[in-house]
């Protein structure tokens, strides 16, 4: 939420603001692929849960079949899981090649650490009007949860569905009852994977007032100094006393840039409340 | 069905136009030792307008088509009065006796009488057939090979469907013409429609003179001779049945085993490569199986597993199938089709000694752990086998962490919301009274009792939706709180008004 003053300063500094990298372009089009190949494997793979609901039928009658939504279900999956195994391998190459400290341990660390349990507390005091609202660092607590959802999601997801494509082959090795349970747990997992994306991913990044209507740092990569410094103060702040800030100024998004990745996220919430809506529908009729 | 021809019972104008004939005839009175002539006959029967009065009043036709009678099987080797033989003189003075087709046709007449056909007709409760009915005029038989004979095997289904594809006049003596109707549409009506000399028509199965009801055991289309009537043409078939778990329990007067009849239909038999076919494979599981397989019947009856459709189609095949893939495996894939036997059976595909040649049909190069992994898996509480209980931990788990996940992030994500909200709205614009203490209970009731309205009303309009379910309250209490509640909003309207 803006204060006042800063919101006075915008206006008065017109074009003049800094932009600080957040994301890199790596990262971003990791992201791009991420989400697609999940809306694409979401609107496959509901429609296959939910077989006997009018719109899966219509759904699958369009693109020619159920066939053809595992054919493409199976297309997505693939693409993802090459996607998943880059992150892997970028993960070893900083961890363990390239040595990068606080990849594991540090304030710009995806692991959970004590700070992030402070911080729900500390958020929680907030909310309740018992103490200061809580400074956070690179990666909010909820951010980070929902990084792990996904990391954990896709090894559950992933392994359990390639378990079912190449079934006899995992026989092999998996005793006979698991062949039963990973179609429990795919499905089950993917409802958890979509009810979590679509409702509170989308809430916590996009839809919460500071971002609202779309935090767009994940499209462009940059956010401005404003921003960095109201929603990531403590980034900002040790970035300011190392004197690092400067390392992390980009170029301001371009128009089109900004339009595209309104019109791609959009599109992307769009689908993607569609999709929850008619999960809903189905799962409580 | 018409009243014969021959039943002349009265006719004054018969008897005055042949009054001259009898005068003239009276002096040549050796003429009665001699045999009468077809020509004789035919000097007037010849005359296409030569009427009668019938039974009630109706005109009838006293005509002999002469050429037609020529060539009739019974002309070509009978005169006249071989079977009109009450007929001694040109003149008959009294109108001759109907002619009976037992008095040749002695063992017809025989099996007929016992005929459902018979029994209506002489019960007088309907209309039904006789020897002419389906044979045609007496006049005119051809022998049931000639093609335009009405009971040439092709025109089997023409001639029964006179009566029985009638609608109106089947529906008014009590029946329907719907089997005739369905057995148009049936694999065996079209192919006879479409020149086949070997489909099934009506009396294949049903038989000739001796039509007799399903509830006769003598009759072949009795539930214990069905097998042995189909197996007249389908043989192979017929004789792979007998020996499935099926077969075995009909011999054993099970009337609970079903027949080819009971999968397949009676006169709508339809091609199992036909979608519409309840045996076609989209539909076997759910149209077929299901009927037996799915209840309590049978496993109450004879402790055969039930619920066995539902279990199916929460397996893979099941999914596979619902979403209308025709590779997938449904009932029959496994457990075979005319042949299925129980899997104690060494002869059984689904034997654990089979199972792997069964699976092994689709799914190439499978190990014993991948076949032997079970395909219906027990649903509920009782199950106790490790598959079904860890399928039902996973899923219970699941819908936990679904529950504490989501719900607990939408909590967190409200509250965030909330303050926010609040503190943004703080900031901008300090308090003033917009609505008055007054305005705002008035909201408040409008509001609560527009909500009890919403969810008992369309309670009543969806009854079957979970939150009518959710509701639970009995039809009672729902119409008094609905009533109170839409009394409650008119009287704040009214005071809103006022």
């Amino acid at each position: 939420m803006p204060e006042p003053e800063t919101s006075n300063a915008i206006i008065s500094s017109g074009g003049q603001e800094k932009f600080y990298v957040r994301f890199t372009r790596a990262q971003r089009y990791m992201h791009a692929v991420l989400f697609s190949t999940f809306l694409g494997l979401a609107a496959t793979g509901l429609p296959m849960r939910f077989s006997e609901s009018f719109w899966a039928r219509k759904f699958a009658s369009g693109v020619g079949g159920f066939g053809a939504v595992l054919f493409l279900h199976k297309f997505f999956a693939v693409i993802l899981t090459i996607a998943f195994l880059i992150h892997l391998k970028d993960l070893f190459q900083r961890a363990f090649i390239n040595r990068e400290k606080g990849i594991f341990w540090g304030p710009t660390s995806m692991v959970a650490n004590w700070k992030d349990v402070k911080d729900i507390v500390g958020h929680f005091r907030w909310f309740l009007g018992m103490g200061p609202k809580p400074k956070f660092d690179r990666y909010a607590y909820w951010e980070k949860f929902d990084y792990w959802a996904v990391f954990w999601g896709m090894i559950v997801i992933g392994f359990s569905g390639y378990a079912m494509w190449f079934a006899p082959f995992f026989a092999h090795f998996l005793p006979g009852w698991a062949l039963n349970a990973v179609l429990v747990i795919h499905s089950e997992e993917a409802l958890l994977a979509v009810l979590f994306i679509f409702s509170i991913h989308f809430v916590n990044t996009h839809l919460r007032p500071d971002s609202f209507p779309m935090d767009m740092v994940i499209f462009t990569g940059v956010e401005s100094e404003e921003e960095f410094e109201h929603k990531r103060a403590l980034e900002y702040l040790r970035n300011q006393a190392q004197g690092t800030l400067e390392k992390k100024v980009g170029i301001a998004p371009p128009l089109w840039l900004l339009n595209f990745s309104k019109v791609v996220g959009f599109t992307a919430i769009f689908i993607g409340l569609t999709l929850l809506v008619l999960t809903l529908t189905a799962y409580f009729s | 069905m018409q009243a014969s021809p021959l039943s002349v019972k009265s006719s004054r104008l018969f008897r005055f136009s042949t009054l001259a004939f009898v005068f003239l005839a009276w002096a040549p009175n050796a003429s009665f030792a001699q045999k009468l002539k077809d020509a004789d006959c035919l000097a007037c029967h010849s005359d296409p307008t030569l009427t009668t009065e019938g039974a009630n009043g109706a005109t009838e036709s006293l005509f002999v088509d002469q050429s037609r009678f020529k060539h009739s099987v019974h002309g070509r080797m009978f005169a006249c009065v071989d079977c009109h033989n009450d007929v001694k003189s040109l003149v008959h003075e009294k109108p001759p006796e109907k002619v009976s087709c037992a008095r040749c046709h002695a063992d017809a007449q025989t099996a007929y009488a016992h005929s459902i056909h018979a029994k209506a007709s002489k019960g007088g409760t309907a209309p039904a057939a006789t020897c002419e009915d389906c044979h045609g005029d007496a006049h005119q038989i051809e022998g049931g090979g000639d093609p335009k004979s009405p009971v040439n095997h092709a025109n089997i289904p023409a001639t029964c469907g006179r009566c029985h594809g009638q609608t109106f006049l089947m529906e008014s003596n009590g029946e329907s013409a719907q089997a005739f109707i369905s057995y148009q549409a049936s694999v065996h009506g079209r192919a006879v429609a479409n020149g086949s000399k070997d489909a099934a028509v009506c009396t294949d199965c049903h038989g000739t003179h001796e039509i007799l009801p399903a509830n006769d055991p003598k009759s072949p289309i009795s539930k214990f001779s069905v097998a042995q009537t189909c197996g007249a043409c389908h043989t192979d078939v017929a004789n792979t049945f007998t020996a499935s778990i099926h077969g075995q329990a009909l011999a054993h007067g099970n009337a609970l085993a079903p027949t080819c009849t009971d999968c397949h239909g009676i006169h709508s038999i339809k091609a199992h490569t036909d979608p519409n076919a309840a045996v076609a494979e989209q539909n076997v599981s759910r149209d077929i199986c299901a009927r037996c397989h799915e209840g309590v019947r049978l496993s109450q009856e004879f402790g055969v597993p039930g619920n066995r459709v539902t279990t199916y189609l929460d397996s893979y095949h099941g999914l596979a199938a619902e979403g209308g893939s025709v590779v997938a495996a449904n009932c029959s894939s496994c457990h075979g089709v005319h042949d299925i036997l129980p899997s104690s059976d060494p002869r059984s595909t689904i034997n654990p000694a089979n199972l792997d040649a069964t699976c092994g049909q689709c799914h190439k190069g499978v190990t014993q752990k991948f076949t032997r992994t079970p395909v219906h898996l027990a649903t509920g509480t009782r199950a106790t086998d490790i598959d079904s209980v860890a399928v039902r931990w996973v899923r219970l788990i699941y819908i936990v962490l679904i529950l504490v996940v989501i719900g607990l992030m939408f909590l967190h994500n409200a509250i965030i919301w909330r303050s926010k909200a609040a503190a943004r709205r703080r900031m901008m614009n300090p308090f003033m009274t917009r609505m008055t203490v007054n305005q705002r209970w008035q909201h408040l009731i409008l509001l609560s009792s527009f909500i009890v309205l919403v969810l008992t009303g369309f309670a009543l309009k969806f009854p079957d939706t979970w939150f009518a379910h959710t509701l639970g309250m009995g039809e009672n209490l729902r119409g008094i709180i609905h009533r109170v509640a839409g009394c409650i909003l008119i009287a704040v309207g009214i005071y809103h008004v006022f």
